[in-house]
Parts: structure tokens; C-alpha cells; sequence
């Protein structure tokens, strides 16, 4: 059995007309979901040696802990420090990137999208596949075209001595173009096939 | 996420006399469960090692794998059967016990080598764990898997594999079973 992800991508018009879809294989875990893994099989509140340095999405240098929190990316409407994030960048996938390079913030001002809740959903063994997924809608009311290039997973862990701390689990290059008034759905399916 | 696992065996005086090395193909369903319930904030019924469904912890504890030496219920965990992993699989085939009995080994702590680190492309980190045959005869070991936290209530199979050779400790010697997790951009 191996683990695979995929990243799907609709963009509709203001209307909810689609405009376009592609779905590819991810090939986008990066260091923080390692990390992240890591502290959950140590479960230690002050791992020995350190479990860290690793870059926050701020770029600040951390040592980790055990989470409370562990693996959350649900995030809530407008809520960016977790959850499926969009940026603009088209800067190729590097395994120590600890960030989107250009993450488009939340919002309706130029450059901005809405960000909806995340949804998820935990599809079960069908056949020889145990999938899940999870999604974020991404709402353009800027008032002009944004050029969606990068999306990525945002991560809630804990530094010491306990603080809730966003990593970057994820980062894929898309390439959509999302009308004003439209919007962007991306899609993260985890699944291992036997 | 990638995992791959390293086999070694040592004869009573310390000589490597076996040393298998292959990818995992061993994920399991419980892995996916309780990823998911984390990433989600929403506990999953977790099926442990007895057959027991058990809801998940979502906080500290999740997919603790332990450190205690002779704890054969968590952590990593041999078998002397090789049937075909699936999907469904809960536990080992047929695990063999902690101990120094007939077709037992002695269970040292668990290990997670950390921090993390990176080699080109890959972050990994190991998780690794020293079986000591001090059972007067031969023990074979044919499978090898993962046992986690559910929650306080139980542990749960995340990973398993039936290994390609037969693995053939001796009285006196000892197998390493060394896994590597994964992330590759």
C-alpha cells in the first residue's frame, strides 16, 4: 500500500457556471507534516533531544511539542493560520519551504479572497482504497481577475511550552484564474491504495 | 508520505548475519482514520488490536508509540506469519510476545531518532526498536508493523508488512527493525 495525494481545482463564475477543473497527483508534503508526525509518536511535552529547530509559517524557528490540537487543519470562515490556503507565487515545491511564497489573504480588498470554511470528509475503504478529503472554498470580491498559482495545507502544532503554532504540511503549483465575483475550490484527497 | 524499513539481524556476539532492507507498503486503515480526525477536529472509531473499536484521541496522546521496554502492545512489533497485508488488517498476524519463553523476544524500548532530517528531496525521521532472543532456540520472523495510540483505551495497527525473506534470529542474538517515515517534495 502507498499513501497518494491528489489536488483538484473548479473555478467557477459569479453565476456558478464552472469555468474550469483539473485534478493532478500531489506530490507535496513537505518538512512540517514530518515534524508534525514526529511529535504525535514522541508525545512528549518537552521532547529530549529538542524537536526542532523548524520554521513556523511566520519564518520563526521553533521547537515542537506533543499537540493539542494535533494535525488540525479545519479552519473556520476567514481563519488563515490552518486550513487550505492560495497564493499567487509560482515558485517551484522545495522540501524545506515553510510557507506559501505569495499567500493571498483573506479578505475583498484588491488581491484578496474570501475564505470559506474547510470541509472534510472521510470516505472509507471503498475496494482497495482508504481515502479522505478535505476542501476550502476561496471567493473572489476584489473587483478584478486574481491568478491563483500555489496552494498548500496550513497546520496547527504546539511549541514549547505550549502555544498553538501554524507549519506548512503541504504545497502544490496550480495555475487558475479566477474571475471577480467567482471562486476557486481546492480539494486535497489523501489515499492509500493497496 | 513514504516508509521504508530496515532488517537486521546479529548473531550472539554482535556480527550482522541478515540485513533486509525494502519500501513499506503497509499503511493501513487506521493510519487514514486518525490523520483524518485530527485534521478535522472529529474523532473516529478506530478498530485496536483486540477488535475493539475505540473512538480517537484528537489531542496530545495520538499516535503516541511509546518507550517502554517489554510493552509488545505499542510501538514496533514483530510476527512470525507472512500472510498478504489488506486493507482491513487490525493487527499482526500472529505477533510474537514479549519475553524469554519458547518463540518469544525480549522487547526493548521503542526509539524515535529525531529531530527530522532533510537529504535532498526527503525529510525523514526513524523509528526504530531492538528484539534480544533470549529464548533458547531459534525464532523466525516473517512480519513486521506498527502499533499506536488510539487513545488511553487502546492502540491501533497503522502500518504492517509481510516481509519478502524469512527472518531467523538466534538464541543469544538479536533483530533491529528500523523504519523510516517520509516526506518527499
Amino acid at each position: 500500500m502507498k499513501i497518494t495525494a491528489y489536488i483538484e481545482t473548479k473555478v467557477r463564475d459569479r453565476d456558478g457556471r464552472l469555468l474550469s477543473r483539473h485534478k493532478k497527483i500531489s506530490r507535496s508534503f513537505v518538512q512540517g507534516y514530518n515534524w508534525a508526525v514526529c511529535a504525535q509518536f514522541l508525545a512528549a511535552t518537552n521532547p529530549s533531544p529538542a524537536l526542532g529547530p523548524v520554521p513556523a509559517t511566520s519564518g520563526a524557528d521553533r521547537n515542537l511539542r506533543t499537540c493539542g490540537e494535533a494535525f488540525r487543519i479545519q479552519a473556520n470562515v476567514g481563519q488563515t493560520d490552518r486550513g487550505i490556503r492560495v497564493g499567487t507565487s509560482t515558485t517551484a515545491v522545495a522540501i524545506d519551504q515553510y510557507a506559501l511564497q505569495a499567500p493571498i489573504a483573506h479578505g475583498n480588498g484588491a488581491g484578496q479572497m474570501e475564505h470559506l470554511a474547510t470541509v472534510h470528509n472521510f470516505m472509507g475503504v471503498v475496494g482497495a482504497q482508504c481515502s479522505f478529503w478535505c476542501s476550502r472554498v476561496f471567493v473572489n470580491n476584489s473587483a478584478a481577475q486574481i491568478d491563483v498559482r500555489e496552494a498548500g495545507i496550513y497546520m496547527t502544532v504546539y511549541r514549547i511550552p505550549t502555544a498553538g503554532e501554524s507549519i506548512m504540511a503541504a504545497r502544490d503549483l496550480i495555475s487558475e484564474d479566477v474571475p471577480d465575483g467567482g471562486s476557486v475550490t481546492v480539494t486535497y484527497t489523501i489515499r492509500i491504495v493497496l | 508520505m513514504k516508509l521504508s524499513y530496515e532488517v537486521i539481524v546479529k548473531d550472539r556476539h554482535g556480527k550482522v548475519i541478515q540485513h533486509l532492507k525494502s519500501k513499506s507498503k503497509s499503511w493501513l486503515k487506521q493510519w487514514n482514520q486518525m490523520i483524518y480526525g485530527g485534521m478535522a477536529g472529529s474523532a473516529q472509531m478506530v478498530t485496536d488490536i483486540t477488535g475493539t473499536d475505540r473512538s480517537q484521541s484528537i489531542t496530545y496522546d495520538l499516535l503516541w508509540i511509546g518507550e517502554t521496554a517489554g510493552d509488545d502492545t505499542i510501538g514496533v512489533v514483530v510476527g512470525s506469519v507472512a500472510t498478504a497485508v489488506t486493507m482491513d488488517d487490525y493487527k499482526l498476524d500472529t505477533q510474537i510476545a514479549h519475553g524469554v519463553g519458547a518463540g518469544q523476544l525480549d522487547h526493548l524500548a521503542n526509539d524515535v531518532i529525531h529531530p527530522p532530517s532533510i537529504n535532498g528531496p526527503t525529510c525523514y525521521f526513524l523509528l526504530t526498536r531492538v528484539f534480544i532472543n533470549s529464548s533458547g532456540g531459534l525464532v523466525v520472523v516473517r512480519e513486521i508493523g506498527i502499533y499506536a495510540r488510539i487513545s488511553s483505551a487502546g492502540n491501533a495497527c497503522i502500518a504492517r508488512d509481510a516481509l519478502t525473506g524469512v527472518v531467523n534470529v538466534p538464541n543469544g542474538g538479536s533483530v533491529t527493525v528500523i523504519y523510516s517515515v517520509k516526506a518527499v517534495a
